[in-house]
């Protein structure tokens, strides 16, 4: 039985691989996305349970992906879990501030990733 | 003839691209077809699951260590513990080594990058080695690996060659160091910048010493400006100073404002600003008239900005002053910045 469905918005192919094959370990679908534009179109066809979002993302950042999917009702609730190198205290605020459930700063622990991700589900 | 040539010459001109993208593209082939192997063993090794290795080929052992490094560069904790172990089952550790001294310029650094993710204590001859090597970024690698291995005894091997490597910046100098505890880094810069007897070697390393801001290399600073060093010495130990705000080192800078160099009075100026002294901002003022368009721009900046000079005051300075030079730079300033 395939658990809940993960979308991993990251452009670093190595990441999301590393990403994409831990969380299948633990049981997670995962779909890999590369862009904000394609993001954008494939949370508004299948919403996943859970995002993971990289910041700086080719043409979109992704806080300007947040912030979308939170003036979006359907998707107001869906966590999102930031990713990314940005490790300022500035950088974490206003994540926060667009709507992140999470803030993990690279490079990150897979197994303190893989915890967060399903303290999230339990409480969506 | 003229248009035979230029024929000949586009000839030969697109053979030669079109070589080079095919070997660029057997390259990238290549690369993906060694991660198809690599990768796979790499992620179950992380997650303690220990599969039978491949074996490296010689030509596959650069791509391999920079699968390697890449991995290791975004993630930390157990996953990182249980590749360096997949790395020595693998024998990747005894590649690097033996890649660090046969490889090229990139394979170089992927070989001292992989040495210090790993933390090969043994690695440390050929990463001193590696140390001495053209280009920058290959030397580079090699301290900052080096660092990585032991953190403290690296930094008192590296720092007195980061003080003679005169293309290496500042900011590399940094990132090389960053592994280190910072208060044990800012006492040995400090330590070699107060003992060096070239003024070059002397300016990068305080260079350093204004980055990383440790309790030493303020007193180095300190130390330094009172031995009246040479320019380029004293303007980067103002910096310093100006970084950490301490009001009794105004003492200190006041006499450089009357620098025969400008940029040491431009520092001198930026510096005072920043301390906030009593009666300091006059001495500041003193300097709108100053010959340099540089410290007469950043003295009106500081007077402007000054909470000790009501706004009213600065304008009537700005029309009345004796020195039209003076009067230049603040209306400039105010124009700029006054309205905010």
């Amino acid at each position: 039985m395939v658990g809940p469905r993960i979308l991993v918005i990251e452009d670093e192919p190595d990441i999301s691989g590393m990403l994409q094959f831990y969380l299948e370990s633990e049981g997670f679908e995962v779909e890999l996305i590369i862009t904000g534009a394609e993001a954008m179109d494939r949370l508004a066809t299948d919403p996943p349970a859970l995002v993971i979002l990289d910041y700086m993302l080719p043409h979109h950042n992704g806080l300007t992906i947040l912030r979308q999917l939170r003036e979006t009702a359907a998707w107001v609730k869906t966590p999102v879990i930031m990713l990314t190198a940005k490790s300022s205290e500035h950088d974490q605020v206003a994540g926060f501030d667009a709507g992140a459930d999470d803030y993990v700063v690279k490079p990150f622990q897979l197994d303190s990733l893989v915890a967060r991700v399903q303290r999230l589900l339990k409480g969506a | 003839m003229i248009g035979l040539g230029a024929l000949a010459a586009a000839s030969v001109f697109l053979l030669v691209a079109f070589a080079l993208r095919g070997r660029l593209v057997r390259q990238t082939e290549r690369r993906a077809a060694i991660e198809a192997v690599w990768l796979p063993v790499m992620l179950q090794s992380m997650r303690q699951e220990f599969p039978a290795t491949p074996t490296l080929r010689r030509r596959e052992r650069g791509a391999v260590l920079a699968l390697w490094n890449r991995m290791t560069a975004a993630i930390e904790g157990e996953a990182v513990e249980r590749l360096c172990v997949f790395a020595d089952r693998a024998g990747l550790i005894t590649a690097a080594r033996a890649l660090s001294k046969e490889g090229s310029g990139e394979e170089l650094v992927v070989a001292a990058t992989f040495l210090g993710r790993n933390r090969d204590a043994a690695g440390i001859p050929v990463l001193l080695d590696l140390a001495q090597k053209e280009p920058v970024v290959v030397r580079a690698e090699a301290a900052r690996a080096l660092v990585r291995i032991e953190p403290e005894a690296g930094v008192r091997s590296v720092v007195p060659m980061i003080a003679r490597w005169e293309d290496c910046h500042s900011a590399v100098a940094v990132a090389i160091l960053r592994d280190a505890p910072s208060e044990v880094v800012s006492e040995v810069v400090a330590g070699h910048a107060l003992a060096a007897q070239d003024p070059g070697a002397q300016a990068r390393l305080v260079d350093v010493l204004a980055i990383i801001k440790g309790r030493a290399g303020h007193a180095a600073a300190r130390t330094l400006l009172d031995r009246q060093p040479p320019p380029e010495v004293a303007s980067r130990c103002l910096a310093v100073l100006r970084e950490h705000r301490a009001p009794e080192d105004a003492i200190l800078v006041r006499p450089y404002l009357k620098h025969e160099m400008p940029f040491v009075r431009v520092q001198a100026v930026a510096a005072l600003a920043r301390l906030q002294g009593s009666g300091d901002v006059w001495r500041i003022a003193g300097c709108l008239g100053d010959r340099d368009w540089w410290v007469r721009n950043r003295a009106a900046r500081a007077v402007v900005t000054s909470p000790a000079i009501a706004r009213s005051l600065v304008e009537l300075l700005a029309s009345v002053h004796p020195d039209r030079y003076a009067r230049g730079a603040l209306v400039q300033v105010l124009g700029e910045i006054g309205a905010s």
